[in-house]
């Protein structure tokens, strides 16, 4: 790390130079709770909200944000953070280890193993859709089936596991992604017979000439 | 079509392995200068520089009787383009490309000239000249078509918004070579030269700040560190001797000692990039901003360093160590820190003597000595020029500005006086130290 960038260093900002993350809540008890213990104990908040430089001595919240709900409840004026690389990626990262973000695995390569824990953690989460599917046999059956030309995961309702569409099917999009590595299987016929026609024409154009010749 | 856009497409038309130099020129250095706001008769081609013609010059024609193309005198920008055949985004032909620029814009008819450009098409550095200096004033960019209209803007910026304002940090690894005494003295020369000097102690052990009695007002250098919504000009003082004002200081505070413990950096922000900006708001209204560094890379020395459009090297002939840590600042960490400002900057200066002793010519052979093997060592850059710069193929010519030794400038410190105004000949040294770097005339 460069002595000359504050990535990765921890700073102590004005809460007024942080913008929060939109969308963010909490119950209203454990961050009116935590502003008190915060303010008990000196005010000096030893988790860091993760910020992104996002201006002029300005800043953004990327991870960590009850951290910035309970320092602005607690009336802290500044605040401990670590400056995070704005790179997309490591922004993910970074929110996936806070566990802001699921992180999401490649459904076209992923082994049973990785399947049935993904599905076991949607399966175990507070009223979860996926009540009544059999995660063990749903994890055999997709694990078996040729997902190289999966676009999206719509063929999992024709596996026979009980995930249909609509909840069930949108709840796998939480953990899941594809990025396909083989064409369709229309593609694949059509192209085999474009394939076929090619070789009937050209057995045809050496039989004509055959004649011609004889 | 915007001339941007009109140098786009010129840029598209030029062949990527195009040889010849004049096509360059035609099709992509006078469009570019058109796009930098200057019209046909504003633009010369084959300028005489007085030390050899550069492609082109440019000069805004403001009285309607004075027609540059006509009466070409007194350049503002000079422009030396190259095919795209040669290789300019680095190596032996880059480091030519960059004397050229450099010895044109130092050149006699060009003493009004501000700017350099050099460009193949491929790549472009546009270089500033202050006084006898020409540092980089952007990186050296590689030019697409996608980026050739926001490097336009990017240097149409700053060549129409000329900063009156040299920054120099006087820096070297090793300590007792004298820093704190050269910026009071230059600080005290280039006043006399009427020029308008600020100089920053950013030395938490504030050895500039006591040497001229100033002391810190009501608001503080530390506080405007670690607050940018305070105004800079608040915490500039001025120094005074007789009641008449010889230039500017911004003093050390002693809450500055505090910043020497990592975790207190954390409360300025920007951390060592912070020193630049807090100076920004001046570059506009001083000639010269000096800034004096402790020793040691760490945060005063690297934020000085980081400010610095240059840096001033002292050393000293009886201290091989100022050498070779001299070497060190070169190659080490000047580059580092021009790789994250990614504006082509700071450069270093080359280093001169310090404090020499009289009959010290053996001191002297033995430095020399040193330089030639820290020279012949060094792998990863030519360090002759920061060395021995009058040293030329034909010429080995191995002098290095010195600064006597006089009684008078160590003892200067207790009198709360600067030894330029002490003693005459002292005056006399500094004076050419001012010409040797930094003032032409």
């Amino acid at each position: 790390m460069s002595e000359f960038s504050d990535l990765g260093r921890l700073v102590n900002l004005p809460l007024e130079s942080i913008t929060p993350a939109d969308g963010f809540s909490a119950p209203s008890f454990l961050v009116a709770a935590a502003a008190d213990q915060l303010r008990a104990t000196g005010g000096h908040n030893w988790v860091p909200l993760l910020v992104v430089e996002a201006g002029n001595y300005q800043y953004k919240a990327i991870g960590n944000h009850f951290v910035y709900a309970v320092a602005r409840e607690a009336g802290l004026e500044r605040l401990w953070c670590i400056v995070v690389d704005p790179d997309p990626e490591q922004v993910k990262q970074a929110q996936i280890l806070t566990r802001e973000i699921v992180p999401k695995v490649n459904l076209t390569e992923a082994p049973r193993e990785t399947i049935l824990a993904a599905l076991r953690y949607l399966a175990e989460q507070p009223g979860t859709p996926l009540k009544g599917v059999d995660i063990t046999i749903a994890a055999a059956r997709i694990a078996e089936a040729d997902r190289s030309w999966w676009q999206d995961l719509t063929p999992i309702t024709k596996l026979g596991c009980k995930i249909t569409r609509g909840k069930k099917l949108e709840a796998l999009k939480e953990v899941f992604f594809l990025a396909p590595t083989a064409p369709p299987p229309s593609q694949k016929k059509s192209s085999k017979k474009s394939t076929a026609s090619a070789r009937a024409k050209k057995t045809s154009a050496t039989r004509s000439r055959k004649k011609k010749e004889g | 079509m915007t001339e941007a856009s009109y140098l786009r497409e010129k840029l598209e038309s030029i062949s990527p392995t195009e040889r010849v130099e004049r096509i360059v020129v035609q099709r992509f250095a006078v469009p570019l200068l058109q796009a930098l706001g200057f019209d046909e008769s504003e633009i010369r081609e084959e300028f005489e520089t007085g030390c050899g013609q550069v492609d082109l010059a440019a000069r805004k024609n403001v009285d309607p009787e004075d027609i540059f193309l006509r009466s070409p005198k007194n350049p503002y920008l000079l422009l030396e383009a190259k095919s795209r055949a040669v290789n300019l985004r680095e190596g032996s032909y880059y480091r030519d490309a960059v004397c050229q620029i450099e010895s044109y814009l130092l050149a006699k008819n060009c003493k009004s000239a501000k700017w350099g450009i050099i460009t193949n098409a491929n790549n472009i550095q546009l270089w500033r000249k202050h006084g006898k200096v020409v540092h980089p004033a952007t990186a050296n960019l590689d030019i697409s078509s996608d980026n050739i209209e926001s490097i336009v803007r990017n240097l149409r910026d700053k060549i129409e918004n000329y900063e009156r304002a040299l920054t120099v940090c006087m820096y070297n690894n090793k300590g007792g070579v004298g820093k704190t005494t050269t910026v009071i003295n230059l600080a005290a020369t280039l006043a006399t030269k009427r020029k308008k000097v600020l100089v920053v102690d950013f030395d938490s052990q504030g050895d500039l700040t006591r040497s001229l009695e100033a002391t810190p007002g009501k608001i503080t250098l530390t506080q405007c560190l670690k607050d940018p919504k305070i105004d800079v000009h608040a915490i500039v003082q001025t120094y005074k001797l007789k009641g008449f004002s010889i230039f500017d200081i911004i003093p050390r505070d002693p809450e500055l000692e505090t910043l020497t413990d990592s975790r207190a950096v954390a409360y300025i922000p920007k951390g060592t990039r912070r020193l630049r900006d807090l100076i920004a708001p001046l570059r506009n209204e001083y000639d010269y901003i000096l800034i004096d560094c402790p020793t040691q890379w760490l945060y005063f020395s690297q934020s000085g360093v980081f400010a610095a459009d240059v840096i001033l090297i002292p050393t000293r002939p009886d201290d091989l160590s100022s050498l070779n840590n001299a070497a060190r600042v070169i190659t080490s960490f000047v580059p580092e820190t021009a790789k994250s400002r990614q504006d082509g900057g700071p450069i270093a200066l080359p280093t001169f003597f310090n404090g020499v002793p009289s009959e010290s010519e053996n001191t002297i052979k033995r430095a020399n000595d040193e330089i030639e093997k820290i020279v012949s060592q060094e792998r990863s850059m030519n360090l002759l020029p920061y060395f021995w710069p009058h040293f030329k193929r034909g010429n080995e010519n191995k002098s290095i500005f010195r600064i006597p030794d006089y009684a008078v400038i160590s003892s200067a410190s207790f009198a709360r006086t600067p030894a330029v105004f002490r003693d005459r000949r002292v005056l006399e040294y500094y004076q050419s130290l001012a010409r040797e770097y930094f003032i032409d005339e």
